[in-house]
């Protein structure tokens, strides 16, 4: 009897080793995590958009529409936030931002506001160093009143505005300068709101749905047509726009089917492929950069509930931001801004990340950790 | 409460057998459930302290477990259990364990009480964030129980977890110590 119950014991014993060849470092893992950093900005916002006042040169100050505004000052390192509370002292009353730009022409921020009985209005800040939307009121131009801005984007020292005239309908809007009116309908009609307009230094790129377009230079109601071949996008949706106006470059963010992007302005395009996680297929919303300076082989897309991914024009690849013990790890990164070493992470209900990068290596500088802002 | 329980022993004791013969013999059957602290102690080879620090790697944790053992004589039974408990690391992520453990005690008697000293060895699923991993797991253990009646006895374990977490990198192999301190409910059929 005894040495029965012994096999038995020798053989659960022999099982659990050889079981115990697969396995993951999760000690080793733990024993390196350590706590994030925070600071005063709720970390269960979801940030519309990352605004920083003098592009270019790092250091912002910086503004994220968040419901709230909320403005940056990096000192040493460290940013302080304004306001520290959800008072919204810089947005007008009673409303909240939804969209946000700053717009070198007009030396002031931009924002799309919406009251809580669905009453649109966009805004233009009060003048600098602390821009401010409170005590402002409503732009009256005709073409544009009475539009909910889902997105405001400069491009070329162009202000584009994504708007919905009947919250059925999306067009894209445009003015060229600080001076000029409000021309609507550059797209008008479209089924799905305008994912983001971009500048590669020769044309401008939008796209909506399935469906993208490219423009010469000066846009016209009549420029944004298709580009000379097309990615195919066939039951697919595009979620972010962007582009690199030094390197020529544009980038399509999808739903489906991972990040196409183009080196010759459309005249063919390169697929990068969504990786499955699990069992599902890894949906992009945005992409920002270079991160790697002057070199410009390596931009940061940001991912429907799983982080963000680097990607590399050179290896044709994305890989997923490796650090599974940083929450950030797991979010939905909707919006990111470069800005020389300094990176933001604007997330859906989860707040707002920083960190700084190593453009040479193209990856966050040695002893740097994210920070939940 | 457990104090209160085992010191009204000499009233409460249902059936007083002679004292520190055991009165369950082969065949005999034993069913526990635990539940109780998971300490988190530090791991090998680099001897992280996993409480120290603020926050620490590894935070006080819970731990349950259910247990089936069977005399085959009448000190010493066999058997396995099944257990979990789970700890939070620095950004409250959580680490599961779930182990499978066969084990032997030798029990020793001491009317109205017993010593029951353990060792198990077994599988230890081992889950964080996205991560998995099946370790080896060595439990050694002792625990003291109060003799309610034939049926019934109630007490406490102390076990030690010794987790063998290989890695085909050898510089991320790691061996898990942590302690278990449980109260035990324990039936006999």
């Amino acid at each position: 009897m005894k040495a029965r119950y012994l096999t038995i014991l020798g053989v659960l014993s022999l099982a659990a080793a050889a079981l115990t060849s697969c396995t993951d470092a999760i000690f080793a893992t733990i024993e390196a995590e350590r706590k994030v950093a925070t600071n005063t900005l709720s970390q269960t916002i979801s940030v519309f958009d990352i605004a920083t006042v003098a592009p270019g040169v790092p250091g912002g100050p910086y503004y994220v529409a968040a419901g709230g505004v909320f403005q940056g000052t990096l000192s040493a390192g460290t940013m302080s936030w304004y306001p520290a509370d959800t008072t919204r002292p810089l947005n007008p009353s009673g409303l909240l931002c939804n969209a946000m730009v700053y717009y070198p022409s007009t030396s002031a921020l931009w924002g799309g506001f919406i009251s809580s009985s669905g009453a649109p209005g966009l805004y233009k800040s009060s003048a600098g160093p602390n821009f401010s939307f409170a005590s402002r009121v409503p732009i009256g131009d005709s073409a544009i009143i009475n539009k909910q801005a889902i997105l405001l984007q400069v491009a070329n020292n162009h202000l584009f505005m994504v708007s919905t005239p009947d919250t059925i309908n999306y067009e894209l809007d445009y003015k060229a300068d600080g001076a000029s009116p409000w021309v609507a309908g550059f797209l008008s009609t479209l089924s799905k709101p305008v994912a983001g307009v971009a500048w590669d230094g020769t044309h401008y790129w939008a796209a909506s749905g399935t469906n993208v377009y490219r423009s010469v230079d000066p846009p016209t109601t009549s420029s944004f047509i298709a580009p000379p071949v097309s990615p195919n996008l066939s039951g697919d949706q595009v979620n972010g726009v962007f582009a690199d106006p030094v390197k020529g470059y544009a980038f399509l963010a999808t739903k489906k089917n991972g990040v196409f992007f183009t080196t010759n302005g459309g005249t063919t395009w390169n697929q990068i492929t969504a990786p499955i996680v699990g069992s599902a297929t890894v949906s992009y919303l945005c992409v920002a950069g270079p991160i790697d300076g002057a070199t410009s082989d390596k931009y940061l897309v940001g991912s429907d509930g799983y982080g963000y991914y680097t990607l590399s024009i050179s290896g044709n690849s994305l890989s997923r931001f490796g650090d599974s013990t940083v929450s950030l790890y797991s979010e939905s990164v909707a919006r990111i801004l470069v800005d020389g070493v300094n990176v933001f992470m604007g997330t859906n209900a989860n707040g707002l990340w920083r960190a700084v990068f190593d453009t040479n290596a193209g990856a966050l500088a040695s002893g740097q950790a994210w920070i939940h802002e | 409460m457990l104090v209160l329980t085992c010191g009204s022993a000499p009233i409460f004791a249902a059936d007083t057998p002679g004292a520190a013969a055991s009165q369950y013999a082969l065949g005999d059957q034993t069913m526990s459930i635990n539940a109780g602290l998971f300490v988190p102690m530090f791991l090998l080879p680099t001897g992280t302290v996993l409480l120290a620090g603020n926050p620490p790697q590894l935070t006080f944790g819970a731990v349950g477990s259910l247990s089936w053992a069977a005399y085959v004589t009448p000190q010493i039974r066999l058997g396995v259990d099944v257990a979990g408990n789970f700890t939070l690391s620095p950004n409250s992520n959580v680490l599961l364990m779930l182990p499978f453990v066969a084990k032997g005690a030798y029990v020793f008697t001491f009317y109205p009480f017993e010593l029951p000293l353990s060792f198990g060895i077994g599988m230890n699923i081992v889950k964080y964030v996205d991560k998995s991993s099946l370790d080896l797991l060595l439990r050694p253990g002792a625990s003291f129980y109060w003799i309610y009646n034939s049926s019934w006895s109630f007490g406490v374990n102390l076990l030690y977890w010794f987790d063998m977490q290989f890695n085909t990198d050898p510089a991320k192999t790691r061996y898990g110590n942590f302690l278990e301190f449980s109260l035990s409910a324990l039936y006999h059929f």
